[in-house]
């Protein structure tokens, strides 16, 4: 099992709380609500072993996901409840709608709102690794936090960093969350990437 | 300058490590106490004497950082506190302003530990 020191732990959680940060600052913007912020969860898993970890139980969930590929690669995703989503949308849009799922136009919107809440998080990371991440185009995905979730059928047998942040908005009664999955050897590269940012301060 | 106290609190190590770094690199001969969550801070008060600035992280488990403003306040009532914070929603700029406290972002760097010794002017 994939295990980080305490130090590289605490350094690695620093490090995305600082993006999860932005990109909370950039969601509240845009919905004119405070978004609260949990304490971010790591956890290095196998694929099976993660999808007992994964939040919405069961439950069907729409995701904005984007992988960002730079200093490590990694899955940033998203997420809130179905039904949530309609609300959040159709508040940023301003359109009043009974319409029970997400139409084309929504789905879109909420790609770039996930791409602005994404993108908003991983530029610090990139900013504090000196580095630059290229993101693919956001991808809209509905289903169970498993399925918004996945990762490559080849991929599945191997050890994946799970990052947990939840974001409550308490006016609207939303939680949805913030993941990020990556993969040996990516996390690999992170840890590295970690352990340059670790040595400036410590020598 | 005259030897001030700085007493640093976040659930991070290592943000406590770079603060308390780049306060001794300028600063070697004050003294820096850390402090992990809100209940250590708490039982610290009664322990110590009120130090010249109290730098505190906004999200850490347990109570946040914003929240043990107003505990901090009940017994040292005048002292300067700076938020450092990734949290950089303007809703928590703005409690800070109302309760009277600095804020400075993250990521943690010379200017910022420069800003947040600057409250206690």
């Amino acid at each position: 099992m994939f295990i980080l020191n305490e130090l590289q732990q605490d350094a690695l959680l620093e490090i995305f709380n600082i993006g999860v940060g932005k990109a909370a600052a950039a969601l509240s913007k845009m919905t004119s609500e405070e978004v609260l912020l949990s304490v971010p969860t790591l956890e290095f898993l196998e694929w099976e072993e993660a999808k007992a970890h994964l939040p919405g139980n069961g439950k069907v969930i729409c995701g904005i996901s984007q992988r960002f590929d730079g200093p490590f690669n990694t899955e940033a995703v998203l997420m809130f409840p179905e039904e949530k989503s309609l609300e959040i949308i159709r508040y940023i849009l301003g359109v009043d709608s009974t319409l029970e799922s997400l139409t084309e136009m929504e789905q879109e919107a909420l790609c770039e709102i996930g791409n602005i809440v994404l993108n908003a998080c991983m530029a610090p990371i990139a900013d504090i690794f000196s580095a630059e991440f290229r993101a693919t185009m956001p991808e809209y995905r509905s289903g169970t936090s498993e399925h918004v979730l996945s990762v490559d059928v080849e991929e599945t047998n191997r050890v994946i960093m799970l990052m947990l942040v939840k974001l409550q908005m308490e006016k609207h009664e939303i939680e949805g969350y913030l993941a990020f999955l990556s993969v040996l050897p990516d996390i690999q590269r992170l840890t590295a990437n970690v352990d340059r940012f670790i040595s400036e301060f410590t020598k | 300058m005259t030897s001030k106290t700085v007493l640093i609190v976040d659930d991070s190590r290592l943000s406590r490590m770079i603060i308390k770094a780049l306060i001794l690199e300028k600063y070697p001969e004050w003294v820096v106490m850390e402090a992990t969550n809100a209940d250590q801070t708490i039982s610290l008060i009664g322990k110590i004497t009120e130090p010249n600035l109290l730098t505190l992280d906004v999200n850490m488990p347990g109570m946040d950082g914003l929240s043990l403003v107003q505990v901090i306040r009940e017994t040292w009532g005048n002292v300067p506190i700076v938020i450092m914070t990734a949290n950089v929603q303007e809703s928590v700029s703005r409690k800070c302003a109302e309760m009277n406290v600095g804020f400075v972002e993250k990521p943690i760097t010379a200017e910022s530990v420069a800003k947040a010794l600057a409250y206690m002017e």
